[in-house]
C-alpha cells in the first residue's frame, strides 16, 4: 500500500476528485484501484454535520500503543488533516471571490482580507495556506487569460 | 467543540489528557462517526482520506469541522509527548525536587530530552519554548503529586519552569 500525504503538483495519478488546482487536493491513496477497507481504521472520530463540529476522542487500542507510536499516528493524521483543511479553505475563498460580481482588489488585498476573515472566525491561516491560496489564484487567472487568449482567436 | 468537567482514563496531570466522549451526545446531539482514518502498520504511515460525508459539506462548515478535529489530534500528541517525557524521566531517573536548586538538573533533562527526540526523529509539537513550559508544568504537577505535601492544581517550582 502507498499512501500520499503530499499532493504533488500535475501528479495526475493522485488526483483526487476533489482536486482543484497543482498542489490543492486532499490526501489520495496512491493506487486508487486499492481498498481503503483493507487497512486498519483508526476509530474514535465524531462529527456532527448539522453542528459543523468534529472530534477525535481515541480508544483503548489506540491509548495502549507506545506514547512514540501515538506521537508519529497523530502527526501523520495532522499532516493530511492539514492538507484537506488547506483545500477547503482555499474553495472557501473561491466561493466568496464567485458571489461577488467584481473585485479589482488585488492579490495582496485579496489574501490579507481573507487572512483577516478567517482569524475573526477562530481559524488558523498559515503560510503554507497563504501560499496555495496566492498558487491557486494564479491557477484561475492563467486559465482566464487562456480561456480569453482563445476566444480571440 | 469543549468538553468541560470530563477526564479520560488516561489522564496525566493538568490540561494533559485525550479528548472524552463523555457528554458528547449532549454537546452534539447527531454526533455519528467519522470515517477514513487509517493505519497501515506495514509502514507505520497513517493517513486521512476524507469521504463524501466531509467533502459534501459547504467549504466554511467543512473548515468548521476540520479546525475541531486539528484540536483534537493536537491534544492527543501533546498528551502522547508528555507521557513519554515521563516514561523518558523514568528512564533516566531524574529526579526533578520541587526547588529552585533544580533549574540544572531540569535544564538537564530537557535538553536530554530534545536530543533524544531529534535522534529519535520524533516531531515535536508548537514552538521550544511552549513545549518546556507544558513539561515543567507536567514536572511540577508530578513532583508535587508524589511529594504530597502541595494540593493539586497549586503546585509552584519544579526546576527553571519560570
Amino acid at each position: 500500500m502507498e499512501m500520499q500525504n503530499s499532493n504533488g503538483a500535475g501528479d495526475a495519478e493522485s488526483q483526487s476528485l476533489y482536486w482543484l488546482s497543482p498542489g490543492v487536493d486532499v490526501p489520495v491513496l496512491e493506487d486508487e484501484a486499492e481498498d481503503p477497507r483493507t487497512y486498519e481504521t483508526i476509530y474514535g472520530f465524531m462529527v456532527d454535520v448539522g453542528a459543523g463540529e468534529a472530534v477525535f476522542s481515541p480508544q483503548g487500542e489506540f491509548m495502549d500503543q507506545s506514547p512514540i507510536w501515538r506521537m508519529d499516528v497523530a502527526s501523520d493524521l495532522l499532516a493530511s488533516i492539514i492538507q484537506v483543511y488547506e483545500h477547503a479553505a482555499v474553495e472557501y475563498l473561491r466561493e466568496l471571490q464567485s458571489q461577488k460580481k467584481a473585485d479589482d482588489a488585488s492579490m495582496d488585498a485579496s489574501v490579507d482580507r481573507y487572512k483577516e476573515l478567517l482569524k475573526e472566525a477562530g481559524l488558523p491561516f498559515s503560510d503554507s495556506l497563504e501560499r496555495k491560496i496566492r498558487s491557486d489564484q494564479r491557477y484561475i487567472e492563467d486559465a482566464l487569460e487562456g480561456a480569453l487568449s482563445n476566444d480571440n482567436t | 467543540m469543549t468538553i468541560r468537567d470530563a477526564q479520560s482514563q488516561w489522564k496525566i496531570g493538568p490540561g494533559v489528557d485525550v479528548p472524552v466522549p463523555e457528554n458528547l451526545t449532549a454537546v452534539l446531539p447527531s454526533a455519528a462517526p467519522l470515517r477514513g482514518f487509517y493505519f497501515d502498520s506495514g509502514l507505520g504511515d497513517a493517513i486521512f482520506i476524507p469521504d463524501a460525508t466531509l467533502m459534501e459539506l459547504t467549504p466554511r462548515k467543512r473548515l468548521g469541522v476540520i479546525d475541531g478535529l486539528l484540536a483534537s489530534i493536537e491534544q492527543v500528541r501533546l498528551h502522547a509527548l508528555v507521557e513519554l517525557f515521563r516514561d523518558f524521566l523514568d528512564h533516566l531517573a531524574v529526579k526533578i525536587p520541587i526547588s529552585t536548586d533544580a533549574d540544572a538538573e531540569f535544564d538537564f533533562a530537557i535538553r536530554a530530552f530534545l536530543a533524544y527526540c531529534a535522534d529519535e526523529k520524533i516531531s515535536l509539537p508548537g514552538e521550544a519554548g511552549d513545549m518546556k513550559a507544558i513539561l515543567c508544568l507536567h514536572v511540577s504537577f508530578n513532583a508535587a503529586s508524589d511529594a504530597g505535601n502541595l494540593p493539586r492544581g497549586r503546585q509552584k517550582g519544579g526546576g527553571n519552569c519560570g
